[in-house]
Order: C-alpha cells, then sequence, then structure tokens
C-alpha cells in the first residue's frame, strides 16, 4: 500500500496539471481579492478572515480542488496505466485507498495555497486593516472547510469511480459549486419540513463564516466525516465490484 | 513440468454475450504458450480473467497452485501488456517504468536502465512517450509488464502495428527472456505464423471455446 502511495505522489508531484492548477489558484486568489479592492461600493470585510470566507463561500476553490482530484485519479483509467498496477494489491478494494490518500495532498495543496493567497492578496489591497482578526479563528475556520472541501473531492471521486466519466463527474462538480443543488433542498424542505441543507457538503461550505456559530461548525466537522467516512466505503465496495478496463 | 495457470470451465457473459465458454487451458512453466484465433474469439477476454482484470461469471483460474480469490496473493507475481500499452503520454520512457518500480517497491536507477535496454529503448529513455512511434509504445508495455521481475508474462498481441524487422525484433527479445530468466510467457495473437516462430505451445481458441491444446512438434 505505501509503495502504491508513494508511486501516486511521484505522478503528482511530477504531473503539469498539478503545478498548472495551483498557477490558476493563486492567481485566482489574486484577480479576485483585487477586483474586490477595486469595487470600493462593496469594501464590506473588516479582516482577512471574513474576506477569505467569501472567497471560500464562493465555491471558487471547491471547483479548483475537485478539478485537481478527477484529473489526477482518472488518469490512469484514461490510458490504462491501472492495467500495470492493478494486480500489486491482495485485495481489488484496497486499490482506491492510495488514491484516497493522495487526493487529501492534492485538496490541502490546493486549498491552503489558495487560502493563503488570499490572504496575502487582502493585506496587499487592503493594507494592515486587513490583519485585525483572531489568528485561532481563522485556523478553525480553515481546518473545517478543509474537512469539507476533502469530502466533496472524495465525492467526485466516487462518481469517477462509479461512472468512469470525467465529463459527468466534471459537470456534476461544477452545478453543485454553483449551488445548482439549493433549489433542490428548498423544495425538500417545503415538503418534508427537514432542514436537509444543514447535512449536506455544498450548503455548509457555503455557509460556514468567520463568525459561525461553534454549534454549526461543529455540525459541518461531522457532516464532513461522516461523508468522508461513507465515500470511502462506498468506493471499496465499488472498485472491488470493478473490472479493470 | 509444474503447471503455473490452470483455467476450469472458465466462462465469461458480457450482459447476453457469452464471451468465453468453459475455456480449460493449462500452461506450464518455462514455456512460451501462444493464443491463436481470429479476431473477436476471445482471447483478449481470457488474458484478462488470467490476470484478474476481469472476474469469471462461471469456473475460475488456478494460478501459481493458488485458487479463486487466493490468486489476488500471486497476481504480482504477473506482468501484463492487454490491449494496448497502459503509458502516460506526457512523462517520458524513464518516468513510466520508475511508476511501476515504485509500486513495486523498487529504487534502483540502474534496473531501470537495464529494463530500457532489454527492449532497446535505452536511447529514448528522455523522449516523451507521446513522440514514440507505435512499435516504441509496445516495447515500452513490454518493459511495464516485465518490471519487477514477473514470472509469468501476459502480451495480448504485442507485434501489433510492428514492421517485419520490430516484430523480429520483440520475438528475439521474447525468446532471450524465456530462456535466460525462465519467464513464462502467454501470447496472444491472430497471426500464427508469427506465433509458431516462439511458441513451444498453442492453444486455439475459436467463438470463446478452446477448440486445441496442441504442442509445437504436433503444429508441424
Amino acid at each position: 500500500m505505501t509503495k502504491m502511495i508513494k508511486m501516486d505522489l511521484y505522478r503528482f508531484f511530477h504531473s503539469a496539471s498539478t503545478w498548472t492548477i495551483l498557477f490558476v489558484d493563486i492567481s485566482l486568489a489574486f484577480l479576485s481579492v483585487m477586483l474586490v479592492s477595486a469595487n470600493k461600493s462593496i469594501q464590506i470585510y473588516s479582516n482577512a478572515g471574513e474576506l477569505l470566507a467569501a472567497q471560500i463561500n464562493g465555491g471558487m476553490i471547491m471547483i479548483l480542488c475537485a478539478v485537481a482530484v478527477i484529473i489526477f485519479v482518472s488518469a490512469p483509467y484514461k490510458n490504462g496505466f491501472i492495467k500495470n498496477i492493478a494486480n500489486q494489491l491482495p485485495r481489488r478494494e484496497m486499490l482506491v485507498l492510495p488514491e484516497i490518500v493522495v487526493s487529501f495532498v492534492a485538496c490541502a495543496l490546493h486549498f491552503f495555497a489558495y487560502s493563503i493567497c488570499t490572504i496575502t492578496a487582502g493585506a496587499i489591497f487592503f493594507g494592515n486593516t486587513c490583519f485585525n482578526f483572531s489568528f485561532f479563528a481563522i485556523i478553525e475556520l480553515l481546518i473545517v472547510q478543509f474537512i469539507l472541501h476533502y469530502a466533496f473531492c472524495c465525492l467526485m471521486l466516487l462518481f469517477y469511480i462509479l461512472t468512469n466519466s470525467t465529463a459527468f463527474t466534471m459537470v456534476a462538480g461544477l452545478l453543485i459549486a454553483f449551488k445548482f443543488l439549493n433549489g433542490l433542498y428548498v423544495l425538500i424542505e417545503h415538503f418534508t419540513y427537514l432542514q436537509i441543507n444543514q447535512f449536506m457538503l455544498d450548503s455548509n461550505i457555503f455557509q460556514i463564516g468567520m463568525y459561525s456559530a461553534k454549534s454549526v461548525s461543529a455540525t459541518a466537522v461531522i457532516v464532513g466525516l461522516i461523508f468522508l467516512l461513507s465515500e470511502t466505503i462506498l468506493l471499496c465496495m465499488v472498485m472491488g465490484k470493478k473490472e479493470i478496463q | 513440468m509444474e503447471i503455473l495457470v490452470q483455467t476450469h470451465n472458465l466462462t465469461k457473459w458480457y450482459g447476453k454475450h457469452k464471451v468465453i465458454n468453459n475455456v480449460n487451458l493449462s500452461v506450464k512453466k518455462g514455456e512460451i504458450y501462444g493464443l491463436t484465433g481470429r479476431n473477436g474469439a476471445g482471447k483478449t477476454t481470457v488474458l484478462r480473467l488470467i490476470s484478474g482484470l476481469a472476474k469469471p461469471t462461471e469456473g475460475n483460474v488456478c494460478l501459481f497452485k493458488k485458487n479463486g480469490h487466493d490468486t489476488m496473493y500471486v497476481q504480482n507475481r504477473v506482468g501484463v501488456l492487454i490491449e494496448s500499452p497502459g503509458i502516460y503520454p506526457n512523462m517520458n520512457a524513464n518516468e513510466n517504468i520508475k511508476l511501476k518500480c515504485l509500486a513495486k517497491g523498487i529504487s534502483s536507477k540502474s534496473y531501470i536502465a537495464e529494463l530500457l535496454e532489454s527492449v532497446g529503448l535505452s536511447a529514448a529513455d528522455k523522449k516523451k512517450v507521446k513522440h514514440f512511434s507505435v512499435g516504441m509504445k509496445q516495447r515500452l508495455g513490454i518493459a511495464l509488464a516485465l518490471a519487477g521481475n514477473p514470472e509469468l508474462v501476459l502480451l495480448d498481441e504485442p507485434i501489433n502495428g510492428l514492421d517485419p524487422q520490430g516484430m523480429a525484433e520483440i520475438r528475439e527479445m521474447i525468446i532471450k527472456l524465456n530462456r535466460e530468466r525462465g519467464i513464462t510467457f502467454i501470447i496472444s495473437s491472430h497471426i500464427l505464423g508469427e506465433l509458431s516462430k516462439i511458441a513451444t505451445s498453442y492453444g486455439i481458441i475459436e467463438k470463446g471455446e478452446l477448440k486445441k491444446q496442441i504442442l509445437k512438434t504436433e503444429l508441424t
């Protein structure tokens, strides 16, 4: 298993897509903060924490993390390299575990690069007032949002392994990131009186901010972890049944 | 001689199509087994079932004396080149082999160089695979199948797309590896004339059924 993880990490850090997406992360972080700073009428952020929360809530980094994971995971299936390594592990179910581990690395790299660049861009474009925030509050925000983003990446991984289609997975990811499911949640709430959006990854990503109540953040972490666990179990089950094409 | 691969009533359905029907083949250690038949006869499916890439609908495969699900524990002793070579086009030959070596726990740089030399690709080790010719890709696919010193290598149509000189080189390489390292090969091809130059025994497959298993002496 560790050998397979080493192999995937080697591929991840030697892949042009990793560095291209990282460049896009950094560029978009600076560009979006610059655009916010340029519009004098909407300067509503009193510190970098609020600015970062708003940027994450926008769903841009959610899309970038998902794209990075899908490109990375789909490559060996598309070009057939998976045939060379599929029989290295004694159980087919285990074949997906290195991908889950490397997806963690991919998600962490892009998520934290985007976050650091957003704060840096905030400091550049808004000046020192931007640093008027609680360090621990921002760390808490990043941890909660990272768990949710990682769970979202694993959801995309599950979609890909289930369908074998990059196009389907990308479209599904984009629709979720563009809040397409919100209408569905409203409908469900209307008919069942169940506030389902509290228990969904995307809704939590869009709502967790610097000043979210502790109970809301705790719920978000639990939602993220439950999704992660369920996705891992489902991924192993699907991979166990899957034939390598 | 020890039997390395034995299939028992191997059957595979894809939807409503029975692709493989009760195939019982046996391959001895040290053999070069030629699996021949027309296009669509089921050669690739048999290799996919032996390599564990696909699961049989009925019957089972006995590999290195392990049966059924236990074969997964010995599958890492099998190298495969099935259908087209599975390679990363944006990486060079060296990096492609390195990935397989990392998965196998081999870290020696000289091992990769030796492997590329054995398939005649040492001069192109830094060239991106997307710039390779069909023959070079095929050689790299064989090098990947050989990475990790497998005892059994499954090659599906390894001479596809090769010119006559390329065919001869691949043939010589397989014979050399078989004699020097004792690697057992199962090679599928629809060109019996080519197979007859290297194979020591044959399986003739038609419409998913193994019609006959014969030795080289019986073929002539």
